[in-house]
């Protein structure tokens, strides 16, 4: 096995990590072998087919992405294999098309009518609508997620999932709903269980995937987020409500006689409630860094509590360089584009609104691959490679030989794929 | 015929077995190591290669049809062997050939379905949906548009984007009252004039209505000033703008949903916007021609000028077909002259030589 598992390799390695790590993952484990420059090309051809074909093309393009990174995935020396085709989820968005489209205008124009008719419920129209949309993303990411198991296969052996998609979608709206109610304490609860929803109606041949996750555990990443959003929140508005009495007003000093005077009055103004909103300021600054640290925290959590027939694994993932990937493909790029883009553009234009009229189709091909194009390319090159390689790296697997034992399950797959998911927009990862 | 080592997995279990192959015109067979006995025989017709081969890199072949066998190997002359032996080994899993059915059936279906609800639902839809829309919330849209649409058609910002000479106003405002009282529309009217070369006029949600400057310059006279007026008042008290904002708003979101994420927020609000373009449609305008000759008649204004801007914009048409854009949409300007000259019953006047010469210049500041 081994040297034909060597060759497997292509005689591309990658060798930035630590040395222990590096034997352990050869020794067993998983390997991410994809290169920008290949996958740069792929996004490009795939950029310019879509522009070509009124965005037809996206099916097929998404599975060329897919193809690339199951493809490049090493698990035990063989690759992964993504048999999912772009006629499947072309289909899959024509169904959509065909049945949803017209119920979401009917549903949109029931929601408009209701509103109008009898703005005294409003609320309650509302809060139907939303989360019976809520329901249905939940229930279209629960069936994407199908479309993708079954179409991963490993050496011959195909993935797959049971479990429904209403139930876990029902599920999803009412831990949202108590989160509402708990005022965020239920998060972790309802995230374990969701989670484990998902892993163990997850199959790989027959098997199903174990979760050993636990709610406590997750709390201990989530309270510091809790605690940070909740005081900054409770001291904005503490500070709403004492406003009349600690401070300065507004409405008195638009009162004021004189511009100077007005002007000294305003610095004041700034200053005094600036000065005292910097503490909340602060606390919600931190109270979002601690939530993205929960948000890939949860990454490595999941790797630590998943398992595969008895084997398992253990991750190390460092979260700092994870939002690092994060940063430098969709902060950076976005701040440069930013200058490049707006400076001119105030410098040249004053007091313009941006349209389309003047300069036209340039300006248009300008604006299209800004948001369209470039925002692929980072994605990908700067933020799915790096972080799929650190995954990899600094994922251990312990009893790697258990996952030979798994035996092909029934195929039971869907026959075309991810419409709704399409439709919702929300595939953002464009994988 | 020619021997190589491989690994094979049997689609049962993901255990590896170490293998030689042998390829010949009957296919390929997978034989234990040693040659001793046959575990699997693949038929030439149904060898494929998983992916496209890499030379020098490891490949992988899979059996046609349920396809969980697979062989890896990494030997390019084997590569040539499979070629010469198995005419199918490049062809796609599962192919066109079996996904072009559905595609055209649910391609013709889904096809169908975004006609009907361009053309059938949506414009039925906007047209009940635009009698639920609340009075003050259909205001506070037109006020908006009415706004942007000035901003987006005004030559610079620090020129007055409505023009309002205060002879100018009155004048205007003298029109208005000539006319308002013979359309049935009981919300408010608000006429304003843009400072803008272009030759149009617009009716807003809310019963706003834009007249543009160069359209002052271009009419001969107030009547056919007031005959445009009138054809506006026409499509307000059909609720025509509203209509035309709703099937928009469900055109851009539909548009967004075909094109999908990739370029959904930009080219759906494009395509909105050439919907918009594309104004009221024959029928509307036909209506809206109706409500102006009855306005003219019952005002008693002659409608001759107003039946001559027709010939007038007929002529400029080939040189600025885009300021006539809206124009253009409009039934034919010669059926439409003689329609008007046919109907027109008026004999009066509108507006006074004096206040034709304010409304005129409207948009001069001394």
């Amino acid at each position: 096995m081994t040297d034909s598992m060597n060759a497997g390799a292509g005689g591309v390695v990658i060798n930035d990590g630590p040395g222990e790590l590096q034997t352990a993952s050869k020794a067993g484990g998983i390997e991410f072998h994809g290169e920008r420059k290949p996958l740069a090309r792929l996004v490009i051809k795939n950029m310019l087919l879509t522009i070509v074909t009124f965005s037809i093309y996206r099916f097929w393009a998404r599975t060329n992405i897919r193809k690339y990174y199951w493809g490049n995935t090493v698990l035990l020396g063989d690759r992964l294999e993504y048999t999912g085709r772009g006629g499947e989820l072309f289909i899959g968005f024509l169904i959509v098309m065909v049945i949803l489209v017209p119920v979401s205008i009917v549903y949109n124009l029931l929601e408009v009518f209701l509103l109008t008719r009898y703005p005294d419920v409003g609320l309650v129209v509302t809060i139907v609508y939303v989360v019976g949309f809520i329901w249905l993303i939940n229930f279209a990411f629960f069936r994407a997620r199908r479309y993708r198991l079954t179409r991963t296969a490993w050496r011959g052996i195909h993935a797959g999932q049971t479990g429904s998609g209403a139930k876990y979608a029902t599920h999803a709206v009412l831990w949202g709903l108590a989160s509402i109610v708990t005022l965020g304490v239920s998060v972790p609860w309802g995230h374990v269980a969701l989670q484990r929803y998902e892993i163990t109606n997850a199959l790989f041949g027959k098997t199903a995937f174990g979760y050993a996750g636990q709610a406590r555990e997750v709390f201990r990443l989530w309270w510091p987020v809790l605690a940070l959003l909740g005081m900054a929140l409770l001291y904005g508005g503490v500070l709403f409500f004492l406003k009349e009495s600690i401070g300065p007003s507004w409405a008195a000093i638009e009162q004021l006689e004189g511009p100077e005077v007005a002007r000294v009055a305003r610095m004041d103004f700034l200053a005094f409630w600036g000065l005292l909103l910097l503490p909340g300021l602060v606390l919600w600054c931190l109270g979002i860094a601690f939530m993205v640290r929960f948000r890939i925290a949860l990454i490595r959590y999941l790797f630590n509590v998943i398992s595969l027939a008895r084997a398992r694994f253990e991750s190390t993932l460092s979260v700092w360089r994870v939002v690092g990937f994060f940063a430098a493909a969709f902060v950076l790029p976005y701040a440069v584009l930013g200058a490049l883009i707006g400076v001119p553009l105030v410098l040249l234009d004053p007091g313009y609104s941006v349209s389309f009229g003047a300069l036209g189709f340039p300006i248009f091909l300008i604006v299209f691959f800004a948001f369209f194009g470039l925002p692929q390319l980072t994605a990908h090159l700067l933020f799915y490679v790096p972080l799929m390689r650190h995954i990899t790296e600094t994922l251990t697997l312990e009893n790697p030989e258990e996952i030979e034992t798994i035996v092909q399950g029934v195929r039971d797959d869907p026959r075309f794929g991810e419409g709704l998911v399409d439709a919702f927009s929300f595939d953002v990862g464009a994988i | 015929m020619y021997v190589f080592p491989a690994r094979y997995f049997d689609g049962v279990t993901a255990r590896p077995t170490d293998v030689a192959i042998r390829i010949d015109a009957d296919g390929v067979r997978v034989q234990d190591q040693d040659s001793s006995g046959i575990l699997a025989s693949w038929p030439a017709n149904d060898v494929r290669l998983v992916e496209r081969p890499r030379r020098g890199g490891e490949m992988r072949l899979r059996r046609d049809g349920d396809g969980a066998e697979r062989i890896l190997f990494s030997d390019d002359r084997a590569l040539t062997d499979l070629r010469a032996n198995c005419p199918k080994l490049n062809r796609l899993q599962g192919g066109f050939r079996n996904s072009w059915r559905p595609i055209l059936i649910w391609g013709s279906a889904a096809a169908a379905s975004v006609a009907f609800i361009f053309f059938v639902a949506l414009p039925f839809m906007a047209e009940r949906a635009a009698g639920w829309i609340p009075q003050e919330v259909e205001d506070d849209l037109g006020t908006r548009v009415a706004d942007q649409m000035a901003g987006f058609f005004a030559r610079s910002d620090d020129e007055p984007r409505f023009c309002s000479s205060p002879a100018g106003a009155i004048a205007l405002q003298r029109m208005v009252d000539r006319l308002r009282d013979e359309i049935d529309y009981e919300g408010a009217l608000t006429v304003r004039v843009v400072s803008t070369p272009e030759v149009n006029a617009f009716a807003l949600p809310g019963g706003q209505i834009l007249i543009f400057e160069g359209l002052l310059n271009f009419a001969k006279d107030a009547e056919a000033v007031a005959g445009v007026l009138a054809h506006e008042l026409g499509h307000v008290e059909h609720r025509h703008p509203l209509e035309v904002f709703l099937k928009n708003a469900g055109a851009g979101a539909i548009l967004g949903l075909l094109l999908g994420d990739v370029s959904g927020g930009a080219i759906g609000v494009i395509g909105a916007q050439l919907y918009l373009r594309a104004s009221y449609g024959q029928e509307a305008e036909r209506e809206a021609d109706a409500v102006a000759l009855r306005v003219l008649n019952a005002s008693d204004i002659r409608g001759g000028t107003y039946a001559e801007f027709f010939a007038q914009l007929r002529e400029k048409h080939g040189e600025q077909t885009g300021a006539l854009a809206m124009f253009s949409t409009h039934p034919g300007h010669v059926e439409r002259e003689a329609h008007v000259r046919a109907e027109s019953s008026g004999r009066g006047t509108v507006l006074s030589a004096e206040d034709w010469d304010a409304l005129r210049t409207i948009c001069e500041t001394e």
